[in-house]
């Protein structure tokens, strides 16, 4: 096809009189011959370990191979997938696609129930390939005001001289996301569950609310993942991903993923292409790997997450605690028929303010002190001098930031032995330093 | 030439329409806008594209046919300009992109359009086509041209064309569609326009006769239908460029007859069903539908204005005296030839 007449001439067959007659539609995807690739209504934990493996014709190998290669032959395929702009289902390139990642992104879009998924450097390049692919200078985009700080950084400093505006809002207020919208609205951008105050919006609420403004609805599902929640089955139009946290699962990695309908992740892959933010095949594997064992990863994370907050609730060094378990402030609109679990984390303020919560910090043996979430190791910060210490007192008090927050991503690790670490920690912090 | 990079073309259009029909009706928004202070000016608003919304920006500053033309001004288009772009961009994407769905490689294609809006003069609008193909083949997408493009068949069918008015304080008021009866002669001049063809869904309008020169205005598809949001597409040139002729009208005779000055905002709408050009439905109605306009008016003096009868006079007279209305409204006779430039090889 000529190359000039790109968007009218693809699908062209021999005798084709207009273009009701060309042939090329959308498949899910994308996948090779040797990718397994199962029905999306198989359990999660199935699908965590069998979707979208390379099964290697030739070695038969168990595990997915490391397609560790920048290029590939080029063949009649490959040509033809050039002339009818269709890079995205041969393998030619790495950057345009590579089997390894097309194993990771199978297993995603499975466990997502979506069509296609495209893997990225980060998440965050997941999330700026996602904005941008699907708004166009002059839109609107509504997000909340307490969204992740990278995502917000984003949409804040970026975003104006791109000519996307955005509108800021508190996520669990349905009304004040409803009255935030205008004709030009193009995206609705949230997360299942927020960092650090861990709200839970109403995503059946969000998803109506884009719908009537015929916009689209991204979730961020890094802190609950599908395994608890699937927010295409709520109404979501794409989900996107922090691969690095629960789905990598073992702090080894630094990835991202959006997946939804190919209608849209084919845009997405295309911004990723354009912004170079291309998942490398090694990490490929990694992802890929770790998420076999996403299941019973969250499943013990869930339960060590519920058992920990529960603890802290009763432990009189604890002002608040913050868990959808527990209920209260943020979590009034949580459906649990939606969920089949709130995930690892939870946030708690030692008493006394930010001096203490150092101090109890300091005193953890079990726990890691460091940023980020969702590894199989419990690791624990304060927001206040880390993800959010740009924010102003007044500001984090605002999205609920109060002196002494902790961010508690529990681990895998046997909970009596956390709760016990975090007894003593809290106990020495709060006790014998204070006299 | 783009880098390729394209995963939706027309082709997964046509399989998704068969899939669910609603992804077929496409809807645009033009706006303009006629100050006092800061003259005639047209954007486009959020289009849908079935249930994908696309919010571009682009605004024009335009030269106002009811204000005597000066000499630093001659490069802004007219509203004319705006719909006689719409008008032949459709009919140069329809041509290349059918063509190129036939398999047909274009080398260059180019238009030039006239519209006298004198009674009985026709809309003309004639193709240079440099392709390696026979002359029937030329004639074959003329034909195609006449029977799939939505605006040129919207130029010959009779398209009612509704309006509204929206004063603020009362109730909106719907006018009935126009009627060619009452039309009065357009004091709009002559437009005249030189299209080309550039690449996928993209051209250039340029002021006929043609000057490199001259500034273009770009007509492209959105990202999400083909396009990379270089400009407006075919449809939202041509809702633009009514929605300111109206606006211009009214900004023209404000003070004349409701004794002051008011800024005018028209917001101009139509409904496409693509499901007509790509023949993905055959019974698929080509021509746009659901064309109108709404009306509203903001004034310091507003309180001082005359009788609501009065604004809904001028504004009903603005929008039957329209010349593009009247294109739209009222069928027209349209003469379309194609040619070969002199430079193109002899067919084959």
């Amino acid at each position: 096809m000529d190359r000039t007449a790109i968007g009218f001439g693809e699908g062209h067959t021999p005798g084709a009189e207009w273009f009701d007659e060309l042939r090329r539609r959308r498949i899910k995807g994308p996948i090779s011959t040797q990718n397994r690739s199962l029905s999306r209504s198989l359990a999660p934990e199935t699908l965590a370990v069998h979707a979208g493996t390379y099964e290697d014709p030739i070695t038969g190998a168990v595990g997915t191979p490391i397609f560790q290669t920048s290029t590939f032959l080029l063949d009649q395929a490959s040509y033809d997938a050039f002339a009818d702009g269709a890079l995205r289902d041969v393998p030619i390139y790495s950057r345009y696609g590579n089997p390894s990642q097309w194993s990771v992104q199978e297993k995603i879009a499975a466990l997502e129930g979506a069509e296609s998924a495209v893997a990225t450097s980060s998440g965050m390049a997941a999330i700026a390939a996602t904005v941008y692919a699907l708004t166009n200078c002059g839109s609107h985009i509504v997000s909340a005001y307490d969204v992740y700080g990278g995502t917000y950084n984003l949409l804040r400093e970026d975003m104006p001289s791109a000519g996307r505006d955005v509108t800021f809002v508190d996520p669990l207020d349905l009304d004040a996301i409803r009255a935030a919208v205008r004709p030009e609205t193009q995206l609705l951008l949230f997360e299942s569950l927020t960092n650090p105050m861990l709200k839970a919006p109403d995503i059946r609420g969000l998803a109506r609310i884009a719908e009537e403004a015929g916009a689209l609805l991204v979730i961020d599902n890094t802190f609950l993942t599908p395994i608890n929640v699937r927010p295409l089955d709520l109404g979501a139009d794409i989900v996107v991903h922090s691969a690095t946290k629960y789905l990598g699962g073992h702090s080894d990695l630094t990835a991202g993923v959006a997946t939804g309908r190919r209608k849209f992740v084919d845009r997405i892959w295309a911004q990723v292409l354009r912004f170079g933010g291309t998942l490398d095949p090694l990490v490929c594997f990694l992802l890929e790997r770790g998420i076999k064992t996403l299941a019973l990863r969250i499943r013990v994370q869930n339960e060590n997450a519920v058992a920990l907050a529960g603890y802290l609730a009763s432990s009189p060094y604890v002002e608040a605690v913050h868990h959808p378990a527990l209920g209260g402030k943020g979590h009034e609109a949580l459906r649990p028929e939606d969920y089949r679990g709130f995930g690892g984390m939870v946030g708690f303020e030692v008493a006394g303010g930010d001096e203490r919560a150092l101090r109890f910090m300091s005193h953890l043996t079990l726990p890691y002190v460091a940023t980020s979430l969702g590894g199989v190791e419990s690791l624990v910060s304060m927001p206040a001098n880390t993800s959010h210490s740009s924010l102003t007192r007044r500001q984090m008090s605002t999205i609920g930031i109060n002196p002494g927050l902790i961010r508690f991503s529990v681990g895998i690790e046997n909970v009596g032995d956390l709760v016990e670490d975090v007894q003593t920690a809290l106990k020495t912090a709060c006790e014998v330093e204070d006299r | 030439m783009r880098n390729s990079f394209n995963t939706a073309s027309f082709s997964e259009v046509v399989h998704e329409i068969r899939e669910d029909a609603s992804e077929g009706l496409f809807r645009y928004v033009g706006r303009a806008r006629h100050s006092p202070l800061r003259g005639l000016s047209a954007e486009v608003g959020p289009a849908m594209f079935g249930r994908v919304k696309s919010a571009r920006r682009f605004t024009y500053a335009l030269r106002d046919p009811f204000t005597p033309v000066t000499t630093s001004d001659t490069d802004e288009p007219t509203p004319i300009d705006l719909a006689l772009t719409g008008i032949g961009s459709c009919s140069l994407m329809t041509l290349v992109g059918g063509g190129s769905a036939k398999g047909i490689v274009f080398d260059a294609v180019s238009v030039d359009l006239t519209c006298d809006h004198a009674d009985k003069a026709p809309v003309t609008l004639d193709f240079a086509i440099d392709a390696e193909i026979r002359d029937e083949r030329i004639d074959e997408l003329i034909q195609r041209v006449r029977q799939r493009s939505p605006n040129y068949a919207t130029l010959v069918a009779a398209v009612p064309v509704h309006w509204a008015w929206e004063p603020s304080t009362a109730p909106t008021r719907r006018g009935e569609p126009a009627d060619p009866t009452r039309s009065r002669r357009s004091p709009a001049r002559p437009g005249t326009r030189h299209l080309r063809w550039l690449s996928g869904p993209q051209s250039e309008s340029f002021a006929h006769p043609f000057s490199a020169a001259a500034t273009a205005l770009r007509v492209d598809n959105p990202k999400q239908l083909t396009g990379v949001d270089w400009g407006p597409n075919p449809q939202e040139y041509l809702m633009m460029g009514y929605a300111a002729e109206v606006a211009a009208h009214l900004g023209a005779h404000s003070r004349s007859r409701l004794g002051h000055e008011a800024i005018w905002e028209v917001t101009a709408r139509c409904t496409e069903d693509v499901s007509g050009l790509l023949r993905a439905d055959p019974a698929a109605v080509v021509h746009l539908q659901d064309v109108g306009c709404r009306v509203s008016m903001s004034s310091p003096a507003a309180s001082h204005a005359r009788s609501i009868g009065d604004i809904e006079e001028l504004v009903d007279e603005a929008v039957s005296t329209s010349a593009i209305g009247r294109l739209i409204s009222e069928p027209q006779i349209v003469d379309m030839a194609a040619r070969r430039p002199a430079s193109s090889p002899s067919a084959r």
